[in-house]
């Protein structure tokens, strides 16, 4: 079953001289429960493409179908609820926010939702990701690599249907970065979660269920 | 739909915003503090002026009830008190009418002792009691100076009087106490007790008595009129008269509100302070703020959560900012206040207070707070996350076509002007306002010239005059002798004094002959504009009609002698235009000629020169005719001599022709060195007065115009300097963020090599660049408002002692001021800047 | 205890209001003289609680819609259908308890649909077993049958015991990999990963096949620094390698090559066991690792089918994958990941 279609994207960024067309058609359709892996050279499109999926930005043309609901037609406050519930993300830019602890950052998306956590899944989450004892601490106490770890307990917690992940284990050592991947594929498992990630490494392309390739905002064959 | 309840995350955020970053909300609730004190500042100022035209307004009325029913009977005024829309009453019983010619205008009513009364209308003897024993009298000082009662408990006072049936009585008293008060203008009351009032009019309180005033307070102050008719139709009772008081009808309130208004104006610009200056604290670093809200928004916060936030924040900031905003702007309006509104025994500050300017101030706080907060937010909601991601990086300059890539360091400083245009913007933006301001300010400041005031106001020293001329509106007693020849060869004797010229009127009356009639009758009969002659335009003036019409039908009319020398001759000769003949000395000295004023209008409208006059059976030749200002005469004429021919002659040839006539009023012009002797002489000698004269000191109008002019421009002086601490602020904010933010940018440049002086020199230019940006900018908006509106500005005041002139004094402090700062912050702030070493000044940088 | 508070909040809240009522008319009697004041009083007074009445009737309605939105919604669920008003990304509470009972729905559905594969999975597992056992048992028939022939002869019968034999290690191989499939479905064997030498591992396994590769002629070689250390059960993924190297040496003719190579990575360490055999068509690759998936090519060799099943499992289980790669012809190469 698909939970993501993507049809015939476009958009450009800039105008006039300056003006880079970013996705240049694609379609794209992911099934469920699946680990897809995004591939392509800098500038290819990927972030650009991740941002479409997670309603981060809208195309200029084409649609993004996720669960049968088309992300066009809805309203900015729509898309908020859509992105605190149904989507995960594990980004480069978006940091954990500064003056909240660790622990209050991670159920931020469950605050945001006004839910309670589950304070199983909370606990098994912050030991495997090593975060049980930095849990009280702020984020500028953290390391890079631990705010990373902190980012992907919060995209994990309120157990989306797709996580989106932009190079989840750039900052992190072998041995976390091994955690998280195992956690990823575990999460993907238990909970038929749909997992895309943008990497560069070949070891975690070879473990994806499908390796999608873009070049200069179009899905090579 | 139920809305979610997911809110308190709001809440938490910003609590922990406030704990992380203590010194932004110390900032922003000095702000708060800063804008609601304006607004509570300015709303209890115009509040206590638009009270204080009411209150002077009950002054004029005489009285601080609502209505007064006269001519009621005793059973009249007790059926009315039972009415229910009345909340209080107060009585007044009256014998009589005071009558001596000499009051003049004004109405003054003997009356029963009545404490309450008394106090209703302000004229509760301020030295001595009310009357006590029979014989007593207490009088208002006005009255005392009219009938030149002397100062002094006990003074016999012989009082001319009429009862209600129209018989004349005169009944002699003693003094036992007096007051002054403003509210007694037109109308006043003579207290006697209640056993005299019996004595000298034994019915006066009988069952058909009608001599009972009634003062009454209403519950609800509305439609006096209406109420005062409905409380007279529901008791039954007629055929008495009321009046309404002034205060409270709806037509003076909406004058003294329209009065009020400049003063309520200031709001506005304390609306676009206040908004500046919140928007630029808050969004201070208007770019991690972006990455802020855009994070905020990828994790799922609609805009409603969002709308919360910045809510909360808003009213935070503006509750802190509250209590030391009310206190702030009471001390303000404590110390100004009392400057705007004069002529008050009591501190207007104090007087005027009530509560609602302070809610307003906070409501409009909180409404300029969250202006600041949501305005900039309406843009953010409507943009998807990475849109604002994208946008945070800015503007790219536009590519040029020439450059061969090499950079020289004033081409770097250049670029920097066109980041972050619309905080520029705003910080040109509010200098302007604000020099603006400041340069309006000081222009209508100077622009009021003391000098053309007093010359034509009050050309001399001191004036020293008759206590029953002290007010345009009393009738000079000619036979009172208030100022004695002794003062005046007194002062003649002083060494600080330079000259003292003196004056005496008297009235006689004349007979005209028959060209003068015909000369005046043509005179008045010709037209002043399309709609009315020259005479219809004195139709709100009466008895000025009926001396024109005795004079036209009779023949007959009133002459005032005016003997006068020395500063008063110069007067005359200044600002009364010759409409026949001309100003010869010394045949004017000679005393065989006379000059003869007419009205202040062109055109022949009195005896002419080379006429002859016969006064008091001597002879005199006209020297000539003036159209006359007769401003310099202090007191008012008899109702006779409301229409008046004026002759005047030389002082000597006027006590020749009425010897008896004392002084009306002395100009006394004095060394100004010795100033200090002479106040303290003239102190000295107004203690010792028992008897009316009035002193007039020059001071005392440089004092009223020095403080109407600073009234003039104090509140937006206020407002004015508000805004430039604000748009200085500004600037320097500007100038802060524009170098703390490219603190990488820096690192990286040290990197490659640009020394420490490259550095300093780059930021040198820039600060001069932007200096020279604001100049720009500044410098010929300014002119050109100064040059153009100004003039049409000062020309609306519509004052004549106005002349305006130009000046940029505030522009050029400005310009100082801004040179030093631009050049000052960036290189303070480099030098904060460079500590540490340069990778991590690179690494933080990101 | 929530219970008793809000039945006494209620009767205070009406007691007080009875008495706010009685009071008012007291007021309005005694002191407010004009009639008309009176009634106006009374009328706005009305009017009040009028609107709060209005108020309480539209919070209940609203109430009310959330609880008739929920029972449809749960009624929707049962049915198997999507719910009518059903707006996934409004910001309301509605929304909020739709998305989570719609979320349980999904999980027992999930649950259900898995309890049926499992009940498919164990069919599946029984027929397998009883048709992988037929053939067995009735070759052990017959040659009971035939053994039990009186006139057989001494030597026939040496020829038959030894096939019977044969045919009883069959079966016990069989009966053995099925027990362990049968407990990798179910799971129930534990793993017990710890941080060991591979190159231990791999030795073991080889010792298990090194006797049929001499046999067949085919070199086996080892590339591993004894160094190289990874989490794994050293005993089951001995077993595995075991499975994958007997695979590859059966699938490979005499005279060929199996190498062993191990590479550490950044999260896994690599085992590539390559072998130059017949190779398998890449549209096979997934086929490979199913229960009793057997080429046709080898169809003639023993085997059960399981070996490189379980070899998955085990592997998978450790938390590490095996892939393939090959070339018709030239040769296969497994690569097993472990976790490093």
């Amino acid at each position: 079953m698909d939970i993501l279609t993507i049809k015939d994207l476009h958009k450009t960024y800039g105008k006039g001289e300056g003006a880079v067309k970013a996705l240049d058609g694609i379609d794209l359709s992911v099934e469920k429960g699946k680990f897809t892996v995004i591939i392509g050279a800098s500038g290819s499109g990927k972030t650009t493409l991740l941002n479409m999926m997670g309603g981060l930005d809208i195309p200029d043309e084409g649609e993004v179908i996720v669960d049968g609901v088309n992300l066009s037609g809805l309203k900015e406050k729509e898309l908020a609820v859509f992105r605190r519930n149904k989507v995960g993300f594990v980004y480069q830019s978006f940091n954990l926010i500064p003056t909240l602890t660790v622990q209050e950052n991670i159920l931020f998306p469950l605050s945001l939702a006004g839910s309670a956590p589950d304070s199983v899944f909370f606990q098994e989450i912050t030991e495997l990701l090593q975060l049980k004892d930095r849990l009280t601490a702020y984020p500028h106490e953290l390391s890079g690599g631990g705010q990373q770890r902190a980012a992907i307990a919060r995209a994990l917690i309120a157990k989306p249907s797709i996580l989106l992940a932009d190079e989840p284990t750039g900052n992190l050592d072998s041995r976390s970065g091994q955690n998280v991947l195992g956690l990823l594929k575990m999460s993907v498992e238990t909970y038929h979660q749909t997992l895309v990630m943008i990497t560069h490494n070949l070891e975690i392309a070879q473990m994806a269920d499908r390796v999608v390739r873009i070049e200069d905002g179009r899905i090579l064959a | 739909m139920i809305a979610n309840n997911n809110l308190k995350v709001c809440r938490t955020l910003v609590r922990r915003d406030v704990r992380f970053h203590p010194v932004k909300y110390i900032l922003l609730s000095c702000a708060a503090m800063l804008v609601t004190a304006l607004y509570t500042f300015v709303f209890l100022l115009g509040s206590s002026v638009e009270n204080a035209y009411l209150l002077n307004y009950q002054y004029s009325y005489g009285s601080t009830s609502h209505i007064l029913y006269t001519g009621l009977t005793e059973k009249q005024a007790d059926t009315l008190t039972g009415n229910s829309s009345i909340k209080s009453t107060v009585r007044l019983s009256t014998i009589g009418q005071l009558s001596d010619p000499v009051i003049g205008r004004r109405s003054i009513k003997l009356a029963v002792t009545d404490r309450a009364y008394a106090q209703t209308v302000l004229s509760v003897p301020t030295v001595g009691t009310l009357p006590q024993k029979n014989g007593e009298i207490a009088l208002d000082e006005f009255t005392m100076d009219s009938l030149g009662i002397p100062h002094e408990i006990g003074s016999p006072v012989s009082i001319d009087w009429t009862d209600p049936k129209g018989e004349t009585h005169t009944t002699a008293f003693t003094l036992c106490g007096w007051w002054a008060s403003p509210a007694n203008f037109s109308e006043a009351c003579a207290w006697i007790t209640k056993e005299e009032a019996k004595k000298l009019l034994p019915d006066y309180d009988e069952e058909n008595a009608a001599n009972v005033t009634l003062g009454v307070n209403l519950h609800q102050p509305k439609d006096i009129e209406k109420q005062a008719e409905a409380i007279l139709s529901q008791q039954g009772v007629t055929g008495c008269t009321y009046t309404t008081n002034l205060a409270y009808q709806d037509a003076r309130k909406e004058m003294a509100e329209h009065q009020a208004r400049p003063y309520y104006m200031p709001a506005f610009l304390v609306i676009l302070c206040g908004y500046l200056m919140v928007y630029s604290i808050v969004h201070v670093a208007a770019d991690r703020e972006h990455l802020f809200y855009a994070g905020l928004k990828s994790l799922g916060m609609t805009p409603r959560q969002i709308w919360r936030l910045l809510l909360e924040q808003g009213i935070l900031v503006s509750a802190l900012g509250m209590i030391p905003g009310w206190a702030l702007g009471f001390v303000l309006h404590y110390f100004i206040t009392g400057r705007v509104v004069i002529g008050m025994e009591e501190n207007p500050a104090l007087y005027f207070l009530s509560w609602p300017p302070f809610a307003a101030a906070v409501l409009c706080t909180m409404a300029t707070v969250l202006l600041a907060y949501f305005l900039p937010a309406l843009r953010l909601s409507r943009r998807t996350p990475a849109d604002m991601l994208n946008s945070a990086f800015g503007r790219l300059p536009k590519r040029r076509q020439k450059s061969d890539g090499r950079m020289t360091l004033a081409q770097l400083a250049f670029r920097t002007l066109g980041k972050n245009r619309w905080r520029t913007l705003l910080s040109v933006v509010s200098l302007l306002l604000a020099v603006l301001l400041l340069n309006s300010v000081w222009i209508r400041y100077i622009s009021a010239k003391e000098e053309i005031y007093l010359s034509s106001m009050f050309p001399w020293d001191y004036s020293l005059c008759d206590g029953s001329a002290y007010l345009s509106a009393q009738q000079y007693n000619e036979k009172n002798q208030g100022i004695t020849e002794e003062t005046v060869a007194e002062l003649k004797k002083r060494r600080e004094v330079t000259s003292v010229s003196m004056l005496k009127s008297h009235e006689i009356p004349m007979t005209a002959s028959g060209t003068l009639r015909e000369r005046i009758t043509a005179f008045y009969n010709q037209p002043y504009d399309e709609k009315q002659t020259l005479r219809e335009t004195q139709a709100a003036y009466p008895e000025w009609l009926n001396g024109l019409a005795r004079l036209e039908e009779t023949g007959e009319y009133t002459g005032l002698v005016v003997g006068m020398d020395g500063v008063y001759l110069d007067y005359l000769q200044e600002y009364s235009p010759f409409t026949s003949g001309s100003f010869d000395e010394k045949a004017f000295a000679s005393g065989e000629f006379v000059l003869v004023g007419g009205a202040y209008h062109e055109g022949l409208s009195s005896p002419i020169e080379g006429e002859e006059i016969e006064i008091s059976g001597k002879k005199f030749t006209v020297m000539g005719s003036v159209m006359h200002d007769e401003t310099y005469l202090q007191g008012a004429e008899s109702p006779e001599a409301a229409f008046n021919l004026v002759y005047i002659l030389p002082i000597e040839a006027f006590d020749r022709l009425f010897p008896e006539q004392a002084y009306r009023q002395l100009a006394v012009n004095i060394d100004k060195g010795q100033q200090k002797e002479f106040e303290v002489y003239l102190d000295e000698y107004e203690q010792g007065l028992n008897r009316g004269v009035g002193i007039t000191r020059r001071s005392e109008y440089q004092d009223n115009f020095r403080v109407a002019r600073l009234n003039l421009v104090l509140p937006d002086l206020v407002i004015g300097l508000v805004l430039t601490g604000i748009a200085l602020m500004n600037f320097i904010n500007m100038l802060v963020i524009k170098t703390v933010s490219r603190k990488g940018e820096f690192a990286v440049y040290e990197s490659l090599g640009m020394t420490r002086t490259q550095l300093q020199k780059l930021l040198l230019l820039e600060g001069i660049f932007h200096a020279g940006l604001m100049l720009m900018i500044l410098i010929p908006v300014t002119t050109i408002f100064d040059r153009f509106l100004m003039p049409k500005v000062v020309e609306a005041a519509g004052s004549w002692s106005m002349v305006y002139t130009c000046s940029f004094l505030p522009l050029w402090i400005f310009s100082l001021i801004l040179g030093i700062l631009a050049v000052a912050v960036p290189l303070l702030c480099l030098h904060f800047l460079t500590k540490g070493s340069l990778t991590e000044r690179m690494r933080q940088g990101e | 205890m929530k219970r008793k508070q809000t039945k006494w909040l209620s009767a205070v809240l009406f007691f007080a209001g009875a008495v706010l009522v009685g009071f008012l008319f007291r007021l309005l009697w005694e002191y407010v003289p004009r009639a008309s004041a009176r009634y106006g009083i009374l009328a706005v007074c009305g009017g009040i609680v009028l609107l709060n009445l209005l108020w309480s009737v539209l919070k209940r309605r609203q109430i009310e819609q959330f609880s008739d939105d929920i029972c449809e919604t749960l009624d929707a669920a049962i049915a198997g259908r999507q719910p009518e008003y059903f707006q996934p990304y409004e910001d309301s509470l509605t929304a909020k308890v739709q998305g989570k009972l719609l979320q349980y729905y999904d999980i027992m559905q999930e649950g259900r649909m898995q309890s049926r594969r499992d009940k498919e999975i164990l069919q599946g597992l029984v027929s397998d077993i009883s048709h992988q056992v037929k053939t067995p048992v009735a070759n052990m028939k017959l040659y009971s049958g035939i053994l039990q022939k009186p006139d057989l002869t001494e030597e026939k019968r040496q020829i038959f015991m030894t096939t019977l034999e044969e045919q009883i290690d069959k079966l016990d191989f069989l009966m053995q990999s099925l027990i362990h499939m049968s407990r990798l479905e179910t799971g129930t064997f534990v793993l017990h990963p710890t941080e060991g030498r591979i190159h231990e591992t791999i030795a073991q396994a080889m010792s298990a096949v090194w006797a049929k590769a001499e046999q067949k002629g085919i070199v086996l070689s080892v590339e591993c620094d004894p160094e190289i250390t990874v989490q794994h059960d050293p005993k089951w993924t001995a077993e595995a390698l075991g499975n994958i190297l007997d695979n590859a040496v059966k699938y490979t003719p005499a005279g060929g090559h199996v190498s062993i190579t191990v590479r550490p990575w950044q999260f896994y360490t690599r085992i590539d066991i390559r072998d130059t055999g017949m190779g398998i068509p890449e549209a096979h690759y997934q086929d490979v690792f199913q229960r009793f998936y057997r080429a046709e090519e080898a169809a003639a060799q023993e085997g059960v089918g399981l070996g490189l099943y379980l070899a998955n499992g085990i592997i998978n289980r450790q938390k590490g994958y095996i892939s393939v790669k090959s070339k018709m012809g030239e040769g296969t190469t497994f690569s097993v990941y472990l976790l490093s």
